[in-house]
């Protein structure tokens, strides 16, 4: 399953389960920062399958926001999308570009990444919906939170007056107004129908007295009321894929448990396939039937919730899970991974496993770069470390303080304070 | 980290007090004499509305109750977890007992001494012995100071090094050569060299065997035509003065380096203690990554050699990787030098992990505290178990579990629910003697009741959703509410009420609807506060009241003027402050308008407010 980054133009869709919804392959996104081009996705793949929850777990530099934005096309200035495709099925869709871009298309699929860019944001919304950690970056402080709701609801329903023809979504409206309303909503366009459709999306999530809230501002919204107001906001559109970046983060884990209910019922409700981003190993086991794990840039193991938290091949994700504290069988100490968060300057990269400084079985083999290997378990089991093919040799093993010579903490702290490299990049507000 | 042995181990402090046998995990927590910090009826009002401007129009000030009567107590060398979610007051009370915010109200002893009525030279000596580190180590570090100077700044506000009398100093000398050499030490030698046990031992070592010689080998101090005299890691900082003498040598040993040095070079030891090099001592903490930032912070936070380290989410900010160095980090330097530490945090996985005691909070209250065992295997308290119901656990298992959810969200603090502040959201909430009726039932009666009363129930919104605009058809209005909350299952008189005062609301009239159904449902637990028991693992809730009146404990004593309660300490003559009598009345200066935004509600705003207001008068800027 391991793909040659040099191959430039795939004949069509890769192979996958019947099921998917969503193949993203070799995506790939950089920053271009003063310090120097920032490696923050490395080219990615996963699959999204109908109405399932995909996870998506990292640590802050692991590119998993700037996958979610890439896959969405929400990256800003000075990031870039530099490579990948994502294709999308929706055979209406397909079947109207077949012959006019017939490269991003293949059956039922669509490569988004091909299509003109106004309808890539056309499927904003309606196709592909996003949740953030903070809910006021995509909620407008000046507009009633019905509002924004109801606009929402407009957009989808403009979208479905006329599903065979995706491109007029945006005749007759103006793609720039279309963006525009779509990211910064409350632009007084909601007829009646779609605000008593946002009241009822409100009520949907557990506000209480929706109507009433539905004329309020985003500041009288409590943080976890605001959280679902958002939920709402993204579920409007009713989406085909719905991607939540740390949903949960900022919020309580009683008010947390209210919201992961809350999304497990609306998926199952609505068949919506969520792709779950978080750092939370515990929302993953909770949520999510397959997870990718990454790490600096990469996608490094990925398998269904037994492979990955039951049979984990690649260190790192050994040492993500044994970094956690145990709950119910507490262990008297914890084993975390010693050193920090890689630099993704691409000059400071270099051509390795980018996790051989801090694994404890580096050997010699690891230095280059390592391709995606099957691994036990499922069918489904990979991961990009040699361990799946080879034993951990002693003998080969690199000797301690081999990585020393390396830059150390100031490109640490270069990857720590880099809003390109962490998590922090701008969202799009 | 219940292996803790306070007695055990290098003491940076250089005197140990301390006996050694507090740190028992499973000693009962109230009561016990030897609690390094007790904490009595602990109240921080916060008030809005008291601008100068409100004042001379006479507004009533609108108290916000961020702690309200919280008692503690936290052992020698022991680690105590408050838990709790954001707006409860976890982290004022941290800073509130540290007297880094002023209390309205209450009581904290740090061993055995008053806090808050300390004054300015006891409050110095107390800020050295108890220290903070804060959740987000960035900002809580000045960005324009070297991380040396970070740690060192606290030695320099407490003009430290000084000579420690309770230190003794002695020499181990080693002689290469044939001499006699007899070694004099001066008595504040203690301040450049580490002290362990009481004792600071000087490293001492003549070479007498190229006397005469030039030259010196490692760059130790060498008398002229004498023998050379190093000090191994302290050569830089040690001076020696070599007096020849009839078939021997005079040596005498004294501080060969400013203060300035001598707190650098502390900083130094310190860095490297927490696991970063010492010759990162003079980068910017921008330098660093997160984790290193909090090892700073922690660095700075020992430089004093504290006692107690209020940890206030330290590893909240964190990614999992490096929290867990941080935890294992937190456990050494606590085993090694015999530390107490409150951990603060909402994570309570965390806490289970290097907690040895819990105290769980709710809207300024404690509602229980336990061995961390007992609170996290048999829980008493409805909030607790729905806290650690809510975890989602990083096993297979978690799979789809559903978690039975806490309806709704935390209350106002500035207005919170009579009797048990957590009654509007409890689960269990007790209904009345008499009254049979369905637990969830009963809970959806006390939502709608609750909803009524706050006069945020929208009677139009149901019209509408009934399709009446003219509010005439009651009984599809009554048909709504109840589906709508649920009331279906009422019958008998429990129903006759319901559908009393349902006819009642659907005529418009809230308030007396609200009325109707106090009238039949009211609890227990809306009429009286459950006070937290003087017991091994008490919870603050009336669950428990009818298992310990059946062990014959006297249900009505108010713990804090309980006479009895606090075992041996209180009975040993401390006072013991009445909130009765203060509740009418507040001192002075209490008043706090900046930090007038805690409204309780689920963001982290409030604590991460709190922060940051603190970051002014925290200790180390202190003038
Ligand atoms: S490839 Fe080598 S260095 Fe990388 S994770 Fe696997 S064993 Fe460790
Ligand atoms: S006192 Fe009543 S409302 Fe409070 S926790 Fe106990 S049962 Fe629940």
């Amino acid at each position: 399953m391991s793909r040659d980054p040099t191959d430039a133009e795939p004949a069509g869709a890769p192979a996958g389960s019947p099921d998917d919804v969503l193949r993203v392959r070799n995506l790939t996104t950089r920053f271009f920062t003063e310090e120097g081009q920032v490696n923050a996705v490395e080219g990615v793949d996963f699959d999204v399958r109908d109405g399932e929850v995909f996870g998506i777990v990292g640590e802050s530099g692991s590119g998993k926001s700037v996958t979610a934005l890439s896959v969405i096309d929400l990256v800003e200035s000075p990031g870039r999308i530099t490579d990948g495709e994502v294709w999308y099925r929706e055979p209406d869709l397909a079947a109207e570009f077949e012959d006019d871009v017939p490269a991003a298309v293949d059956g039922e699929f669509v490569d988004v990444r091909r299509l003109p860019e106004g309808v890539r944001r056309s499927l904003r919304g309606p196709s592909f919906s996003m949740i953030f950690q903070d809910p006021m970056s995509s909620l407008n402080p000046s507009v009633t939170v019905g509002e924004q709701i109801a606009e929402a609801v407009e957009v989808q329903r403009r979208a479905s007056a006329n599903p065979r023809r995706t491109r007029s979504r945006t005749q007759g409206y103006g793609l720039g107004r279309l963006l525009v309303d779509t990211l910064v909503p409350g632009r007084g366009y909601t007829s009646e129908a779609s605000e008593a459709r946002a009241v009822e999306l409100l009520e949907q999530v557990g506000i209480p007295d929706p109507a009433e809230r539905a004329d309020e501002y985003p500041h009288q919204f409590s943080g976890g009321m605001l959280q679902r107001a958002m939920v709402a906001q993204a579920l409007a559109g009713e989406p085909d894929v719905l991607i939540a970046d740390e949903p949960t983060t900022a919020l309580d884990v009683t008010i947390q448990a209210q919201i992961l209910n809350l999304l497990r019922d609306l998926q199952a409700e609505q068949d919506t396939s969520v792709v779950m981003i978080t750092h939370d190993l515990g929302v993953i086991a909770r949520m999510c039937q397959r997870v990718g794990v990454m790490y600096a840039g990469q996608v490094v193991e990925r398998g269904t919730l037994a492979d990955v938290f039951d049979d984990p091949v690649h260190p790192y994700t050994e040492g993500l899970l044994g970094s956690i504290p145990d709950m119910d069988e507490p262990a008297s100490r914890l084993e975390p991974i010693e050193g920090n968060v890689p630099s993704l300057l691409d000059s400071e990269m270099g051509e390795r496993c980018y996790f051989a400084d801090r694994c404890p079985k580096a050997m010699e083999d690891c230095l280059r770069p390592i391709p995606m290997y099957d691994a036990e378990g499922s069918d489904e089991h990979e991961t990009r470390c040699v361990l799946a093919v080879e034993e951990y040799d002693e003998a080969a093993a690199l000797p301690d303080g081999y990585f020393e010579s390396e830059p150390d903490s100031a490109s640490e702290s270069g990857s720590a304070d880099d809003p390109a490299a962490g998590e922090e990049v701008s969202t799009g507000d | 980290m219940t292996e803790t042995d306070p007695g055990a181990g290098s003491d940076l402090r250089g005197t140990d007090a301390r006996d050694g046998d507090g740190a028992d995990a499973s000693a009962p927590p109230a009561g016990d004499d030897d609690a390094l910090v007790e904490v009595r009826g602990l109240r921080k009002y916060y008030y809005e509305d008291d601008t100068l401007i409100d004042r001379l129009l006479r507004r009533e000030p609108t108290s916000i109750q961020a702690v309200d009567g919280v008692d503690l107590d936290i052992e020698r060398g022991e680690t105590l977890g408050l838990v709790g979610e954001s707006g409860c007051g976890k982290s004022t009370t941290g800073e509130t007992l540290l007297r880094l915010r002023d209390a309205t109200d209450g009581s904290v002893r740090f061993d055995g001494e008053d806090v808050l009525s300390m004054g300015s030279s006891e409050l110095r000596r107390f800020r050295k012995r108890a220290q903070i580190v804060f959740q987000d180590p960035f900002s809580s570090l000045d960005p324009r100071m070297t991380v040396g100077d970070v740690i060192a700044e606290g030695l320099k506000i407490h003009d430290l090094p000084a000579a420690d009398p309770d230190v003794a100093v002695e020499a181990d000398v080693t002689v290469d050569g044939d001499a006699d050499v007899e070694v004099t030490v001066d008595d504040d030698v203690d301040t450049a060299v580490e002290s362990e046990g009481g004792v600071a031992r000087v490293p001492v070592r003549v070479d007498a065997t190229g006397a005469g010689a030039t030259g010196s080998a490692d760059g130790g101090t060498r008398a002229d035509g004498g023998p050379t005299v190093s000090f191994g890691r302290y050569d830089d900082v040690l001076a020696a003065e070599v007096t020849p003498r009839d078939g021997g040598y005079d040596v005498h040993v004294s501080v060969g380096a400013s203060k300035r040095t001598l707190r650098r070079e502390r900083a130094r030891t310190l860095l490297e203690r927490v696991g970063l090099s010492a010759g990162q001592i003079d980068r910017y903490p921008h330098e660093f990554s997160g984790g290193q930032r909090q090892r700073v912070g922690i660095a700075r936070a020992l430089a004093l050699d504290p006692e107690f380290i209020v940890l206030d989410e330290p590893v909240s900010a964190l990614d999992v990787s490096v929290q867990a160095q941080i935890l294992n980090l937190l456990d050494d330097l606590q085993s090694e030098y015999g530390l107490t530490y409150l951990f603060i945090a909402h994570d309570l996985s965390v806490v289970r992990h290097i907690c040895d005691r819990v105290a769980v909070m709710y809207l300024g209250e404690v509602v229980e505290t336990g061995t961390t065992e007992e609170l996290f295997e048999s829980p008493k308290h409805p909030y607790t178990e729905a806290l650690l119901e809510s975890v989602p656990r990083a096993d297979t298992s978690e799979q789809g579990r559903r978690v039975e959810t806490l309806s709704g969200d935390v209350p106002s603090p500035r207005d919170p629910p009579s009797g048990c502040r957590f009654r509007t959201r409890c689960p269990e909430v007790i209904p009345p003697a008499g009254v049979a009726v369905d637990q969830s039932t009963y809970r959806s009666v006390m939502d709608l009741r609750d909803r009524l009363r706050r006069g945020d129930f929208g009677t139009g919104v149901v019209w509408e959703a009934v399709g009446d605009p003219d509010r005439e058809d009651t009984e599809a209005f009554k048909r709504e509410v109840r589906a709508e909350f649920g009331l279906d299952g009422l019958t008998g008189a429990n129903g006759d009420t319901v559908e009393d005062a349902l006819e009642v609301l659907a005529n418009g009239r809230e308030r007396e609807a609200a009325e109707r159904l106090t009238e039949r449902f009211e609890s227990v637990c809306e009429t009286e506060e459950p006070v937290l028991p003087d017991e091994p693992h008490p919870a603050a809730c009336h669950l428990y009241d009818d298992e310990r009146a059946a062990a014959g404990v006297d249900d009505d004593a108010d713990p804090v003027t309980d006479p009895e309660f606090g075992g041996a300490g209180m009975a040993a003559g401390m006072e013991t402050p009445d909130p009765e009598a203060a509740g009418g009345e507040l001192p002075d200066g209490v008043s706090d308008p900046e930090h007038g935004v805690s409204d309780g509600d689920s963001s982290d705003a409030d604590d991460a407010d709190d922060h940051d207001a603190s970051e002014d008068d925290r200790d180390g800027s202190e003038p």
